[in-house]
């Protein structure tokens, strides 16, 4: 009999990560597999409180949950995230079995556990992946809907001015409708090649980041804007200092920033001198960047769903394509940031850019 | 009634419109056509006139893909203007968009009598129109 008890122990002992504690926590045996895994040594380990290999990722209700099991004598079985001495973390299966005394009172608990370190990793890399695979999926549906609406829509007035022409019998009337056929294909083209940029930019992934002083690389991009700023006697403020530098592909800097510069430009209001300001913050773990202008704004009530989106358009201007704020909100997603826009009607826009921390 | 008084293009798409209007100006079917590039100038033109039966049409040929106000976005609208109007518009939906999901909104749509996917054929336009001219 105690020799079969022996044996027991034994199989467990190499087969599993074992833990023995007092009512209180405090460890009274480990086996080699728990001193492998978490890195201590077994004198290290008797006589604290089994929190040593608390890794602090689980909620407090978790933690409070299996002591209440256990200390009424219940067994818990769950998984857990503990710390090794040199503070890496492994997950592990967890039973957590109370050794009950004569008045049913748990007097000490083992804990019996394997490794599923490598099971929860895939996991994780798992749930990291399909998140991609949806963003991707997403800019599929799109990238069709651009193709179905914006590509078609050309086509398709091709197609009719052919069609009339081929009917028509009159020369004159032939010669009218045939002189719109050639805008119609550079509006074509144009489309093409916005659709093609965007792609791109989309398969930028190793793309090269840069570190840009955000005052110089601003002041290079305004230069470009000189002459409208003039015209218009726009003012710039820039909030700049407490953000030097930020980490970004030089492109999309210049892009997003171009953009953002010329809609403020665009889309000033005839009642009042334009003021644009260009600020930036520093957040926890990101950059956040703004340009504000005081112009026409936006009436987000109506287009909030659309601002983003290819060729929409929310004011009469000759110069409006429904491009810029598409391409550049690809480039920002692109770089896992965000931007979003506040506006009010004839008071003005403030669009935001998100940049999260890159490495280089 | 062997005509139509009053046709209402709401389309951006100047090549479109340029050929309907052609189409159906030599049918003699229609008396007049009015064209908006966007939904929000018809729907300011529809609230404006809402009384006056004979300024409003018979037939609104409504492109979903507009700037400023889109269709959708007209058809939200034109929803609390209806019950105000004292006249039977007939909307087509007419738009170059092969998305399902475009069509399941028009057919789920009580305003919209059908939806008529660019491109359109001359025939089509006048058997529409001739249709509407029975109907009424």
């Amino acid at each position: 009999m105690i020799k079969e008890l022996s044996d027991y122990k034994h199989a467990l002992d190499e087969s599993a990560i074992v833990a023995i504690t007092d009512q209180k926590g405090l460890i009274i045996h480990a086996n080699d597999n728990f001193c492998k895994i978490s890195k201590y040594t077994k004198e290290e380990l008797i006589g604290q409180d089994h929190r040593i290999i608390n890794s602090g990722f689980h909620s407090k209700e978790y933690i409070r949950e299996i002591w209440t099991t256990i200390s009424n004598g219940k067994i818990w079985k769950g998984e857990l995230k503990n710390k090794a001495k040199d503070g890496t973390t492994y997950w592990v299966d967890t039973t957590i079995v109370p050794f009950l005394n004569d008045e049913g009172k748990p007097y000490q608990y083992i804990a019996i556990r394997s490794d599923i370190t490598f099971r929860k990793e895939a996991e994780e890399n798992l749930i990291k992946y399909s998140n991609a695979l949806e963003i991707t999926n997403k800019q599929l549906i799109d990238f069709c809907n651009i193709v179905s609406h914006n590509l078609r829509a050309p086509l398709i007035n091709i197609a009719m001015l052919v069609d009339f022409i081929e009917q028509s019998e009159n020369e004159e009337e032939r010669q009218e409708v045939q002189v719109k056929i050639k805008p119609v294909i550079n509006h074509l083209l144009e489309v093409f090649n916005e659709l093609v940029e965007s792609i791109q930019v989309q398969q930028d992934e190793g793309i090269n980041i840069d570190e840009i002083l955000i005052k110089e690389g601003l002041k290079k991009i305004l230069i470009g804007f000189e002459a409208q700023m003039n015209e218009y006697g726009a003012i710039i403020n820039l909030e700049l200092d407490s953000v030097p530098r930020i980490f970004c592909p030089q492109k999309y800097f210049d892009s997003i920033l171009s953009n953002l510069i010329s809609n403020a430009l665009k889309y000033r209001s005839p009642d009042r001198e334009l003021l644009i300001k260009i600020k930036a913050e520093q957040l926890k773990d990101s950059v956040l960047l703004s340009v504000s202008d005081n112009g026409l704004g936006i009436d987000l009530e109506m287009h909030k769903n659309h601002i983003f989106k290819i060729r929409k358009t929310f004011h009469k201007h000759h110069d409006a394509k429904g491009f810029g704020l598409y391409l550049i909100k690809t480039q920002i997603e692109a770089m896992d940031g965000k931007i979003w826009v506040e506006s009010e009607v004839n008071v003005g826009t403030t669009f935001f850019v998100e940049f999260k921390k890159l490495n280089i | 009634m062997n005509t139509i008084k009053n046709m209402t293009l709401i389309d951006d798409d100047d090549i479109f419109v340029f050929l309907t209007k052609k189409v159906i100006e030599k049918t003699n079917l229609v008396e007049l056509i009015k064209v908006f590039g966007n939904g929000l100038d018809a729907l300011n033109f529809l609230i404006e006139n809402c009384d006056d039966v004979d300024s409003l049409p018979e037939i609104i040929l409504l492109d979903i893909s507009m700037p400023i106000m889109d269709g959708w976005q007209f058809l939200d609208q034109f929803t609390k203007l209806a019950p105000k109007i004292d006249k039977k518009i007939t909307i087509y939906i007419c738009s170059s968009s092969i998305s399902p999901s475009d069509v399941l909104l028009a057919q789920k749509n009580n305003l919209v009598s059908d939806y008529i996917i660019k491109p359109v054929s001359k025939e089509k336009l006048i058997e529409l129109i001739k249709g509407l001219i029975a109907a009424i």
